[in-house]
């Protein structure tokens, strides 16, 4: 009986299973919650599907037309092969819906650009669209609502401004992982190697990439006021294979 | 109280979603990025400051300077040169210390060359600094000196600096490129400079002259000639300008690439009835027969490990690229697909061969690895493309064109990228092969 006690005093009842049943689920509550909360430490991506497989918001916003593709001067056959890659998961429908109800910012938002860089954007020839990609302070206008805009935006800005020359790659392929910290405002917080690949001009490159990105739109939604954290893995495989 | 019970569990289960749910939103996000936007670095290059007054601009050594700092960065592949024009106003005359590298960035470079150029009794002073315009940093800093009027070395050596400096090798800027020009009948073998200048007749035998080798020391080229009226293979030395006859054997002599340690030298002869491959010790003459097949071996390359040597063979029925060990054993197939492959040619990094092969009625550029694996065709158009030759640094292929009437020598990044024209001419020029680095 005494052993019973405790229980009856805590929920004033005799020890029912009914009780035992209560008590169990708020046991097992406390044991998910500390279990959750102590998984944000481990590396696996938690919430966001691979964002190189799904559709850039409005592209058209981002990029000059045909910029994104790569360079204008490479032959056709390197230029189809980029194509073929990147758009594939561009036309999933609901991500198509997205688009086009946050057109009006974008557009907004690149008017805005647009006006900060009359000069540069006509000014260089050899260089078609990357004034745009240049470290411009982020416009207040372009609102990326949800994380998996932010992640795409990233994606595609620091994917652009990543330039490392295929001759320069040893055969075996290539990983490195920068680990950035982005305040509420944008503005780059942390940066360094979550992992190196072993080659220092790969790593360069990639750290020169993020650089050049940086600043980041101002954090909105449910990140409004708070900073995260990103870690950006740059590959040579896909380079490699075209090599 | 049984109610009371449910509402605190509610609002417990309520409070915890809420704990993780925020901590989902803040677990770290992992993007990947699996391949560059660009593959060539966006680099502003500045006209280096002249300290003489008074020179019209057209005439403006350093102008001139960096004009060739300029071809040779573009020739190389990986740089995508940023024009004069889209540099805002005044940016050019900034001092050192007051370079805003924001005036650079948002013109999209990435690096950026300046200089300043000095004349005095010695000759020119070439002072030029890289910088790193996403970080502010400087790169180098270095003076350079040659004789008044030497500007295509200082510019060589400025652009081999900013090679090192991102990339760790100088690359291919202080190499030629041997070529043969057929004029009617007779043909010599010509030299040329890695920006296309500096044209010379090596050779001048009033005869056919063909297959140019340079050995990887630099010291010699060797070549088959018909100054006798049947193909031999001389030697000649770059230093003296001497030719020493090499291979006379009964039948062909054929000259075939140098072993990486430079001392021996690779032969097609058919002395013994067919053509075999044969190496040659370049000071004891000595012969050592490689080949025994009924077939035809011919054009024999040495790998820069010296350990193996591609050739071509028809012991299978049509002309295809075989690699054996160094002294002859272990012979295999390379190359499969079409029926006419030629001219292998092993890249200087090691692991690939490229080589020449018919398809569609047209002989195109491809490069395959030494197991036969990862075929990859580098050249795709109208015209004929023959004879690769790697570049020092395995970077890029020099290789020669014909279509119609005109002929051309070309030079692509290894992946068959950025295609430059060397020289195009209405005479008949085969055969390019790229030069070590020489000092």
């Amino acid at each position: 009986m005494t052993s019973r006690m405790p229980h009856r005093n805590l929920f004033g009842n005799s020890g029912s299973p009914y009780n035992m049943f209560f008590a169990s689920l708020l046991l097992h509550l406390i044991v998910i919650a500390a279990v959750l909360m102590t998984a944000p430490g481990s590396s696996k991506p938690l919430t966001f599907g691979a964002p190189y497989s799904v559709a850039l918001v409005g592209p058209e916003a981002l990029e000059a037309p045909g910029d994104f593709f790569g360079p204008k001067d490479l032959p056709p056959s390197q230029a189809v092969g980029i194509l073929k890659r990147d758009p594939a998961g561009e036309k999933t429908p609901a991500l198509t819906k997205k688009t086009e109800t946050e057109k009006p910012d974008i557009e907004k938002a690149l008017g805005a650009l647009k006006e900060k860089m009359p000069s540069a954007a006509e000014a260089t020839p050899s260089a078609p669209g990357r004034a745009a990609a240049s470290p411009a302070p982020a416009p207040a206008a372009r609102q990326l609502s949800t994380s998996d805009d932010y992640t795409r935006f990233i994606w595609s800005k620091v994917k652009r401004n990543w330039t490392l020359p295929a001759a320069l790659l040893p055969k075996n392929p290539l990983e490195a992982v920068i680990d950035v910290r982005i305040g509420p405002s944008g503005a780059l917080e942390h940066l360094g190697f979550e992992k190196r690949s072993g080659n220092a001009y790969f790593d360069e490159s990639a750290l020169r990439a993020v650089k050049k990105s940086a600043p980041f739109p101002p954090l909105a939604g449910r990140a409004a006021g708070r900073s995260v954290e990103i870690g950006i893995r740059f590959h040579s495989s896909e380079i490699q294979s075209s090599r | 109280m049984k109610n009371k019970i449910f509402i605190f569990l509610i609002s417990l289960w309520t409070a915890l979603s809420m704990v993780c749910l925020s901590d989902i939103a803040q677990a770290k996000v992992y993007i990947d990025i699996d391949a560059p936007g660009f593959q060539q670095f966006p680099i502003a290059v500045c006209d280096f400051q002249n300290n003489k007054t008074g020179t019209p601009p057209s005439d403006d050594e350093g102008v001139v300077l960096a004009d060739h700092i300029r071809r040779l960065l573009d020739l190389s592949g990986i740089f995508n040169i940023l024009d004069k024009k889209s540099f805002l106003d005044g940016v050019e005359s900034q001092t050192p210390e007051v370079i805003r590298f924001s005036d650079w960035s948002v013109i999209g470079a990435d690096f950026l060359l300046r200089g300043d150029l000095a004349f005095g009794a010695e000759g020119l002073r070439a002072a030029s600094r890289l910088y790193d315009v996403t970080r502010g940093q400087t790169l180098f800093q270095k003076t350079y000196a040659y004789k008044t009027g030497d500007l295509r070395a200082a510019a060589r050596a400025v652009a081999s600096d900013v090679l090192v400096a991102l990339t760790g090798d100088e690359g291919d800027f202080n190499t030629q490129i041997a070529f043969v020009i057929k004029k009617d009948a007779r043909s010599d073998i010509h030299t040329l400079s890695y920006d296309a200048a500096d044209l010379k007749n090596l050779t001048g035998h009033q005869s056919i002259v063909t297959s140019p080798r340079w050995s990887p020391d630099g010291q010699y080229l060797a070549f088959t000639s018909y100054k006798n009226g049947r193909p031999e293979v001389y030697l000649r030395s770059l230093k003296t300008g001497k030719e020493r006859k090499v291979a006379a054997f009964r039948g062909l002599n054929l000259c075939g690439s140098f072993s990486p340690d430079s001392r021996k030298l690779l032969l097609t002869l058919s002395k013994d009835d067919n053509e075999e491959i044969y190496s040659l010790d370049i000071e004891t003459l000595a012969l050592q027969r490689l080949t025994r097949s009924y077939a035809i071996d011919v054009s024999p390359a040495w790998s820069p490990d010296g350990r193996k040597i591609a050739f071509v063979s028809n012991r299978s029925g049509s002309p295809q690229i075989f690699v054996m060990d160094a002294d002859g054993n272990n012979v295999r197939r390379v190359t499969y697909e079409g029926n006419y492959n030629t001219s292998p040619s092993w890249s200087p990094r090691g692991g690939r061969i490229a080589y020449e092969g018919l398809i569609n009625r047209k002989y195109q550029i491809f490069s395959v690895d030494e197991e036969g694996n990862n075929l990859i065709q580098l050249t795709f158009d109208d015209a004929d493309n023959e004879y690769p030759s790697w570049s020092p640094s395995g970077r890029q292929i020099v290789f020669s064109s014909q279509r119609g009437s005109k002929s051309r020598i070309s030079i692509m990044n290894a992946n068959g990228l950025n295609v430059r024209v060397l020289r195009e001419g209405r005479e008949q020029m085969v055969m390019p092969s790229w030069s070590p680095r020489l000092k």
